[in-house]
């Protein structure tokens, strides 16, 4: 039976009247698709509470801000986003340290096809921070190298070659395809 | 190779949803901005109901009051008054004293004479041909009066002890001093009430025909024995008077006073209907002034309108949506989340939310039904500017890619009508209940036909002079 917070407009609205019932709503309606997101940005799951609770209370804030245009679940996925990437900004020590490793790419995609989500995220929070977040923000969450320099505050060939890196990084550190079949989820 | 990449990790988290730890909720909810207002309503309503039945408490009070005292209002009743009844040899005499108006001191003094013709007269039955000798303005002047109204036959044999009232002489007898002139001393409001009512020349306010078959009854007992006896039967008379007759019920009427001006707040949480489809909802504040002719009246004001609420939608003709949604708009959407799944009903059209304020020009009747009630209705014309208008004119599938245009007008004229009733707990003051209707004359949208008809309850607060 769909809640009367099923529509948006309806459910934003009630939380800019900072109604507590739609508040819970809106939060339990999309906490877990931002805590996937807090999970990849940072390094751990007790940074990832950190800043999934940050993020909620910067959306409920800046509900006055939300326009409707565009998707609602994607203004939030931004929103948290843009946390994430203000808290690289404050604690950024500079972490694109090289992994250098030789391996298959053709194989090592295979395996990565075969680990679920949570598999990947372990391996993406072992990678340097600014590696981290360019591959989170353009290989998963769809952002252009240009948008990227301008958020991370870095030129385009640097993100084009942090990418580089990261994803040499990652598939460097994924397990080998036996591993996975026995510690896999 | 970099595109395979990106796919497969895009895929990976597209619909990863992990288990939020539930105590986050805990932890966030805390710190979410707190909505002091957010009982704003449900405080207000209390504080309705609250003076509501502040109101009709006061109102059942004034009524008892007036039961109790009905010559004398609120206030009056507490002060003090005095009344006092003495006899003599020959003859006895009722005094009261009224501190307030001394036109309404009097005192009453008969002989045992004339008591005990009135008395012997009385022993008559079908006693309705009964006259009395009594010379002067005095309590048996009235008893003919009294006792032609009644039609069934009186007995004439009742005796202090028949009626039970030793005990009573006894109480009030023991605490005062055996001269030959004994005084009671009423201290009540409601003495002064009887004693005025056996005194009235009209006979209006005389006591009940059962108080004055007893009064006689004891009158005569006493005349007959001796002095004693005597006494005791004017202490009878005083507390019979003071216990025991009810006078009828006369309350002050606040609406005679012609007050020519007022001024009156209302407001009014009213449901919007557009001509569209759409419900809506919203308030009204007004303050008028106004001025009375009998009962008709004349009012000028401001009148302030916000209508404003969440787009109502409707579930679509075809559940089995989103056919007709744009691939790259439906991959922004979950289908297997019930939340983001239910935006895709149609929205109607609908007016979102408008502000508006206007001069208002009223006319009104205003009629009495009661000493303290009166029915109202009026009709007024409402030229306004809209403040702050948002409407949704064009219907989309997708909440988000709704799209807004502001096609309304600048001005609009309306109209609304009311009836209620109102109540006067003091003789400047009305609060009134009703019910109002609005109606826009004009189309609040440029090119489309959009006239929001209104309704809701009205509540009103006047004070006039």
């Amino acid at each position: 039976m769909p809640s009367k917070y099923s529509n948006i407009e309806y459910l934003v609205k009630s939380c800019i009247r900072l109604q507590p019932d739609a508040q819970k709503f809106l939060y339990q309606s999309f906490a877990s698709v931002l805590y996937s997101i807090c999970l990849r940005y940072t390094k751990n799951t007790q940074d990832a509470e950190d800043l999934l609770q940050e993020a909620f209370i910067k959306i409920f804030q800046s509900l006055e801000k939300y326009n409707f245009n565009g998707s609602f679940e994607g203004w939030l996925k931004r929103l948290t986003i843009n946390l994430a990437i203000n808290n690289y900004h404050s604690k950024k020590k500079d972490s694109f340290e090289t992994i250098k490793e030789e391996y298959d790419h053709y194989s090592r995609n295979d395996i990565l096809e075969q680990m679920n989500a949570e598999q990947i995220i372990q391996v993406i929070n072992k990678l340097p921070e600014g590696y981290q977040m360019v591959l989170n923000l353009y290989a998963i969450d769809g952002y252009s190298h240009k948008e990227i320099s301008q958020m991370l505050g870095i030129s385009e060939g640097t993100s084009k070659s942090q990418l580089s890196r990261a994803k040499t990084s990652l598939l460097s550190m994924i397990p080998k395809e036996n591993e996975i079949l026995v510690h896999g989820k | 190779m970099e595109n395979n990449f990106n796919n497969i990790l895009s895929d990976k988290f597209k619909s990863h949803r992990p288990e939020v730890p539930a105590h986050l909720w805990a932890a966030i909810e805390p710190n979410l901005p707190k909505n002091k207002d957010y009982n704003k309503g449900m405080a207000l309503l209390i504080w309705g109901l609250f003076m509501s039945t502040a109101l009709c408490g006061m109102h059942l009070i004034d009524v008892y009051l007036q039961r109790q005292y009905p010559l004398y209002s609120f206030k009056e009743v507490y002060m003090m008054q005095q009344g006092a009844a003495s006899i003599s040899d020959n003859s006895f005499q009722i005094l009261v004293s009224n501190y307030k108006d001394q036109n309404k001191s009097f005192s009453i003094t008969e002989s045992k004479k004339n008591i005990t013709n009135a008395a012997a007269a009385f022993d008559i039955e079908n006693s309705s041909a009964i006259s009395c000798n009594s010379s002067r303005n005095g309590l048996v002047d009235h008893l003919p009066s009294a006792i032609e109204q009644k039609t069934s036959p009186i007995s004439s044999k009742k005796t202090l002890q028949d009626l039970d009232i030793s005990s009573k002489l006894s109480n009030i007898y023991s605490s005062k001093q055996h001269t030959n002139h004994q005084i009671l001393t009423a201290s009540h409001q409601r003495q002064v009430d009887n004693y005025l009512s056996i005194s009235n020349a009209n006979g209006s306010q005389l006591p009940m025909e059962d108080n004055v078959t007893r009064w006689l009854s004891a009158l005569s007992s006493a005349c007959k024995s001796d002095t004693l006896a005597l006494k005791d039967t004017v202490a009878y008379l005083a507390t019979e008077a003071l216990t025991t007759s009810k006078p009828k019920y006369a309350p002050k009427n606040l609406n005679d006073v012609p007050f020519k001006n007022d001024v009156k707040i209302s407001f009014s949480p009213i449901k919007v209907f557009n001509t569209l489809g759409g419900v809506d909802q919203g308030y009204n504040i007004a303050a008028t002034y106004g001025r009375s002719i009998d009962n008709f009246k004349t009012n000028l004001g401001v009148s302030f309108t916000s209508l404003g609420s969440p787009i109502h939608y409707k579930v679509p003709e075809n559940p089995g949506f989103p056919h007709s949604l744009g691939t790259d708009k439906a991959a922004e959407f979950d289908v297997t989340n019930p939340l983001t799944a239910n935006t895709y009903y149609k929205p109607r059209q609908t007016l979102t939310s408008m502000s508006t304020l206007g001069i208002s020009l009223g006319l009104g009747v205003h009629k009495p039904i009661h000493a303290k009630w009166a029915l109202e209705a009026g009709l007024s014309l409402q030229p306004s500017v809209i403040l702050r208008s948002k409407y949704v004119v064009e219907q989309t599938y997708i909440v988000g890619s709704r799209k807004e245009i502001d096609g309304l007008r600048r001005f609009a004229l309306s109209t609304k009508a009311d009836i209620g009733i109102a109540y006067k707990p003091i003789k400047k003051a009305e609060i009134s209940c009703g019910i109002q209707l609005g109606y826009y004359l004009t189309s609040i949208h440029h090119e489309e036909v959009i006239k929001p008809l209104s309704l809701g309850p009205v509540f009103g607060l006047k004070w006039m002079f």
